[in-house]
């Protein structure tokens, strides 16, 4: 449980942080937060030679505002998105799966970009990123790449992310007046995480019927992923009990439910189906109101 | 003179919070002495293999490494870890493994460096040749004929076996109208305290003694057992036990790491230190509970329990630990609970498995037997379809039949079941509750209401209950020093419990003065008389007598020098506001400064009497304290997920005379979390490969607040007659209670679905199951 | 843990059974994998440096086969350890061909797998994910593997042979309709 030797580096700049990820290479290792990259050094599962801490920069702890859309720096700790008044006001589904993480001490050191980056596929806030359709914004020597979060989330703990480059902002149009949405999870009972974690954000039309409805799912699977047959089964339909219930139905639909001790595969794909119809009726409810 | 006001019974805050609050406390890891070496334990992956080879070539030239150690080395060298308790079988314990290893996680080699890193660097580097063989983490496969042998010697995997048989439970079997059967089982528990276990050691090579820091709940007998194991005089050896960030049984043991560091640092010259990581602390500390029971309750239609007969398979793990064995007995004893039930018998068929040892964990035996006696009333009544609380009253020992000896021969001192049945169900307005659980079931809401009324073993105890070499009773000295301050050095070892707070209640009312005048010390065998330790909720009871029976001894000798100077008859003086006074007029003093100066000064008042204020009782007490309660529950249980809500929680509590009530509420509180925890949460999986699935924080379920229900706690209060204070002992009720309690109600929540019993923890995914299951039929 | 699987192949069986026992050209297609040598003709040794997130780490292991039956059936005996935990197991692999369809390849496998140290502790809750993207990994490298070859057999074979390949099956195919 003693981590073996590295050197700590921390990065003042995003070019510093840059430049040390090109010095460095596959030696290297991003540290935000660290509660997955620390205890799996304690264990020595990982072993990297440097670590670059990136939670010192202060463009990557910045939330705010710009061209229309909501940026959150990446850097930025749960605490801060869950407590910030701009996501709260405008961005609610972030902040409430931000204040939905872990624990106290958790949500204090844990960042938004290295939660998207180590894309545990339990963690919280994939599913807000799908629902919100973020543009994650990647850093690279000389330049910057945007990727859509349903193109960031490739596997198990495997994102767009390449070697070189570094997450560096969150970006979200902030939801819509009239717009409902929620964020509901089924804590894991040891590890906090999400056993099933569903976001969900809806538009009605004048008739009550579905203008647009986004449904995503963490825990389930390897990775965090857009309910596409939901959102299909809802589209332009009645948001009544019945069709929020059949659309529900198929939240696991495809999927290689993961399983452990708490939870088999059977358990949290009816977990799913139940999360995402509460979270769409809650996400309806407010729509209403 | 600002008067001073009476501890015992008022709601004072523990003084031991302070300084653990504000992170200033030293445990184990925070003593530093000067060039302390390291130590790292090497550790099997495998549950069972033979050690072909161990090439420690590399770690031993590797930097910073000073002594590398395998079991092969130690043998001659040292002695083996020792079992007190009586069994068929128990093998040989080495500090570091011979020829095989027999669980995840069983100490291979030791690697010592000037730090924990080079240590870690350098264990990495050992290769070890292991031959995998099966492994058996079933105890019920363990006994099979085919079943792996873990210890080749014994040929085959039993502990031992204890029948205590009685006829009189086949006559009630023939006279019952029916005979309740059903397998319950209290799963594996990991104790997991705040601080995990920690050893230092250093060797004074100039005069042969060794001083031990080690996280322990009994200092004076770890002392017995560490210069057995190393062949040093006792009065070589000192264990100091600073501050200990919880035990809940885990620390009432002798460690492999405990002798093994102390041989180290007699080995090296130097000090050693080894720390607990968590995963070592799930892998390697004692767990508790994992015992399967089969039970047969033969009943008269009415309710009434004739008799229970029980069958227990208790699994002990790989190796015997301190205690191992004598704890299924507690369950066995006790499984008849608040009841008047004329006879039982049961057989415990105690077995190795290729896991860590079983040891006392909270409560130790006697929630598993209350588990037991609970879970039978309401499966009673589930079968009869009475109320469970009418079969409570029905089997009730009545409050004018104490003290009552059960049909185990337990003695139980005092008790009024019924009152704090009573008390509980008023709190929580039973009949109110049971008509809006009928009204939900309407709209299908399912709720559960659930009971248990407990009693306890607790004041452990006289000496012929427990093993030899752990005996029951417990030692105090008192002082008061030539200021008029007060010390006490208890025997006991508090490690959570607050006697740093009770004792000083208790000693500053006797002599009339301030809690902040006095100090109670402990935990250290060079300054504390030999003691017993802290568990079994005996601290207060019997640690506590000790302390008054000192306390008595110096207030006499105080009095009868005071008399000499009031010019009154002892018998009629007493301690108040920092004087000696008439107990007829308080105005009547002279200052206990004064007196206290007499004791010390150069010319005693009484000829021929000794100066100084000072006295050492041990009391062994005559029989144990049998604390009871009654908790209720009330739970919604969502058909859709399986999970459980809390609506209602309500704990009535008779610990017998309370001397500080904040203490007694902590003392409840972390009861109920951990009891709950076992109904709903807690488990130690193995795979049934033998590999330890909950190996981290991330699988093993520990409660947190949010976890738990609010507490609407309460008391009854019936003294206890077999100590001077009246009090009971309260550590390990609120498992005790907590544990059936919820199951109860969990299960009542499932009455509806036909659904009589689920083992625990009552994960969501099982009562998602029963409802799913219930749908299909 | 208890893997089960099935994926089908481009390719002929006996293609696919001779890429399954070709150390050479399975080491460029295990993921991570370093070394694969074949000590005798059912038994190979290895070493692979595989990790997923930051987690890497190298196990050296090796792999018996039994029950060898080709084209269709062998059965393996693996047994493999590294500093973060070590795996003892068997697993069975079939092939056989697509129904309908010889040129395609249907491999079932399915092992039973013993786990231990660190890595396995930690990572339970992960362990059958990675299991399976692991496989995930293995198989579309197989299966680019197999076109490839196909397409450079086609290449090598030359027009003609080609032309005369797919007449062969239009006129099989024409027959088959007849009937």
């Amino acid at each position: 449980m003693f981590p073996g030797q590295f050197e700590y580096h921390r990065a003042t700049s995003i070019k510093d942080a840059l430049d040390l990820l090109k010095q460095f290479g596959d030696d290297a290792k991003l540290l935000g937060g660290g509660h997955s990259l620390i205890p799996m050094m304690k264990l020595r599962l990982a072993q990297p030679a440097h670590l670059i801490d990136v939670t010192k920069i202060a463009e990557l702890c910045a939330i705010g505002e710009s061209n229309g859309k909501i940026a959150i720096g990446a850097a930025a700790t749960h605490d801060t998105v869950a407590n910030s008044s701009l996501v709260r006001a405008k961005l609610g589904l972030l902040a409430e799966a931000a204040a939905a993480i872990g624990d106290v001490q958790v949500r204090n050191r844990g960042t938004i970009g290295g939660s998207l980056t180590h894309a545990d596929p339990a963690a919280d806030y994939p599913a807000a990123a799908l629902a919100l359709e973020a543009e994650i914004r990647l850093d690279h020597e000389g330049g910057s790449r945007t990727v859509k979060a349903a193109d960031f989330f490739l596997d198990l703990m495997t994102t767009a992310v390449q070697p070189g480059e570094l997450l560096t902002q969150v970006s979200c149009a902030p939801i819509p007046s009239g717009t409902g949405y929620a964020y509901l999870k089924h804590p894991h009972p040891a590890s906090g995480f999400a056993m099933v974690g569903a976001a969900a954000i809806v538009t009605l039309d004048r008739n009550g019927k579905f203008a647009t409805v986004r449904v995503a799912v963490t825990g389930l699977g390897p990775k965090a992923f857009r309910a596409n047959a939901v959102e299909a089964a809802l589209a332009g339909k009645a948001a009544d009990a019945a069709t929020i219930t059949a659309a529900a139905a198929k939240s696991a639909d495809g999927i290689d439910a993961l399983a452990d001790i708490h939870a088999s595969a059977d358990y949290r794909a009816e977990l799913a189906r139940v999360y995402v119809r509460r979270a769409i009726q809650a996400a309806v409810a407010r729509a209403k109101a | 003179m600002a008067v001073v006001p009476k501890f015992v019974g008022a709601r004072i805050k523990r003084r031991e919070d302070p300084r653990l609050i504000s992170g200033t406390a030293t445990y184990v890891d925070d003593v530093r002495l000067p060039g302390t070496l390291s130590a790292v334990v090497l550790r099997s992956p495998h549950p069972h293999a033979r050690i072909n080879s161990i090439d420690a070539a590399a770690a031993r030239s590797a930097p910073g490494v000073v002594a590398v150690l395998t079991g092969e080395e130690l043998k001659g060298k040292v002695g083996g870890i020792p079992c007190v308790a009586p069994a068929e079988h128990i093998p040989f314990h080495p500090l570091l493994a011979q020829g095989k290893v027999r669980f995840v996680g069983e100490s291979v080699a030791v690697v010592v460096a000037t730090d924990a890193y080079k240590a870690q660097d350098a264990a990495d580097l050992i290769e070890v040749d292991y031959d995998p063989l099966n492994a058996v983490s079933d105890p019920e496969q363990a006994l099979a004929d085919d079943a792996p042998i873990l210890h080749e010697e014994f040929g085959n995997n039993l502990v031992t076996r204890a029948l205590i048989p009685n006829p009189a439970v086949d006559e009630a079997m023939a006279k019952a109208d029916r005979v309740v059967k059903f397998r319950i089982k209290n799963q594996r528990l990991a104790p997991v305290p705040m601080e995990p276990r920690g050893v230092l050691a250093q060797w004074h090579q100039a005069n042969g003694q060794l001083t031990v820091w080690t996280s322990t709940q009994i200092p004076h007998l770890l002392r017995s057992a560490l210069a057995a194991v190393l062949s040093l005089p006792e009065n070589r050896v000192r264990v100091i036990a600073p501050e200990v960030g919880g035990g809940f049984g885990a620390k009432l043991n002798f460690y492999r790491e405990e002798a093994l560091i102390a041989h180290l640092s007699r080995m090296l010259g130097q000090p050693v230190k080894w720390i607990e990581r968590r995963r070592e602390n799930l892998a390697t500390t004692t767990h508790g509970r994992d015992q399967i029971t089969y039970l047969e309750v033969p009943v008269k239609n009415d309710g009434t329990v004739l008799a229970i007969k029980a069958k227990f398979i208790c699994d002990m793990g790989a190796y015997l630990q301190l205690l191992t064995p004598a704890i299924p007995g507690f369950s066995g004893l006790m499984m008849t609970g608040c009841y008047k039930i004329p006879a039982m018998s049961f057989e415990q068929v105690m077995v190795f498995t290729n896991k860590m040892a079983t040891d006392a964990y909270r409560g130790a035996g006697r929630p598993e037997a209350a588990y037991i006696a609970e879970r039978t009333m309401d499966m009673v009544a589930a079968e009869l379809g009475l109320d469970p609380v009418a079969v409570r009253r029905r089997n009730f020992i009545p409050k004018e039949a104490f003290p009552y000896v059960t049909c185990a021969g337990l003695v139980y001192d005092s008790g009024d079941y019924d009152a704090a049945l009573t008390k509980a169900l008023e709190i929580v307005d039973y009949p109110k509750a049971r008509a809006e659980q009928a009204e939900a079931l309407k709209h299908g809401r399912y709720i559960g209401i659930g009971v248990a009324s407990y009693v306890e073993i607790c004041g452990i105890g006289p000496s012929v209950m427990l093993p030899p070499k752990v005996p029951g009773w417990e030692s105090a000295t008192v002082r008061m020093e030539p200021d008029s301050r007060v010390t006490v050095l208890t025997g006991i070892s508090p490690h959570g419990q607050g006697q740093e707070t009770t004792f000083a209640q208790m000693a500053a009312d006797a002599f009339g003065v301030d809690i902040d005048d006095v100090t109670v010390v402990h935990g250290d065998t060079a300054i504390v008389q030999y003691g017993v330790g802290t568990f079994g909720s005996r601290g207060l009871s019997v640690g506590g007598t000790a302390l008054m029976m000192s306390v008595g001894k110096l207030q006499d000798k105080l009095k009868k020098i005071a008399s000499t100077m009031m010019e009154a008859p002892p018998d009629q003086l007493t301690f108040t506001n920092r004087t000696v006074a008439l107990q007829s007029d308080t105005t009547k003093a002279i200052p206990l400064q004064a007196v206290v100066d007499a004791a010390y000064g150069w010319k005693m008042p009484i000829p021929g009497m000794e100066p100084g204020l000072d006295a050492t009782s041990v009391f062994e007490p005559s029989g144990c304290t049998f604390p009871f309660g009654t908790h209720v529950a009330v739970v919604e249980v969502d058909p859709e997920t399986g999970v459980v809500k809390f609506l209602r929680y309500v704990a009535v509590d008779d610990c017998g005379n309370i001397i500080s009530p904040l203490l007694v509420a902590g003392q409840v509180h972390g009861g109920i979390a951990q009891g709950i925890a076992q109904a709903l949460y807690e488990e130690v999986v193995y795979d049934e490969n033998g590999q330890l699935v909950t190996a981290t924080l991330m699988d093993y379920a520990a409660p947190r607040a949010q976890m738990l229900p609010h507490y609407e706690l309460a008391h009854t209060v019936t003294p206890s007659p077999l100590n001077p204070m009246g009090v009971k002992g309260v550590g390990e009720a609120g498992t005790i209670g907590s544990t059936p309690c919820m199951v109860n109600a969990v299960m009542d929540a499932l009455k509806p679905l036909g659904v009589r019993h689920i083992d625990m923890p009552l994960r969501p995914e099982k009562l998602w199951r029963a409802f799913k299951d219930a749908k299909k039929a | 843990m208890k893997i089960t699987g099935e994926r089908t192949m481009p390719a002929p069986r006996r293609r696919v059974w001779d890429l399954f026992n070709d150390p050479d050209r399975l080491a460029r297609l295990i993921p991570g994998c370093e070394k694969l040598e074949k000590l005798a003709p059912d038994e190979f040794s290895g070493t692979i440096n595989v990790g997923i997130a930051a987690v890497k780490g190298s196990y050296a292991g090796k792999l018996k086969l039994d029950d060898i039956r080709p084209p269709e059936h062998y059965k393996m005996i693996v047994d493999g350890k590294g500093k973060q935990g070590f795996m003892r197991g068997t697993g069975v692999l079939d092939l056989a061909p697509r129904d309908g369809d010889p040129n395609q390849t249907v491999v079932k496998y399915s092992g039973d797998v013993q786990l231990g140290g660190p890595l396995m502790q930690v990572g339970q809750r992960l362990i059958d994910s990675a299991a399976n993207m692991l496989m995930g990994q293995f198989f579309s490298a197989a299966e680019a593997e197999l076109k490839a070859e196909a397409a450079g057999e086609v290449a090598r074979q030359g027009f003609f042979i080609n032309l005369w390949r797919q007449l062969l099956y239009l006129i099989r195919s024409f027959f088959k309709r007849a009937n």
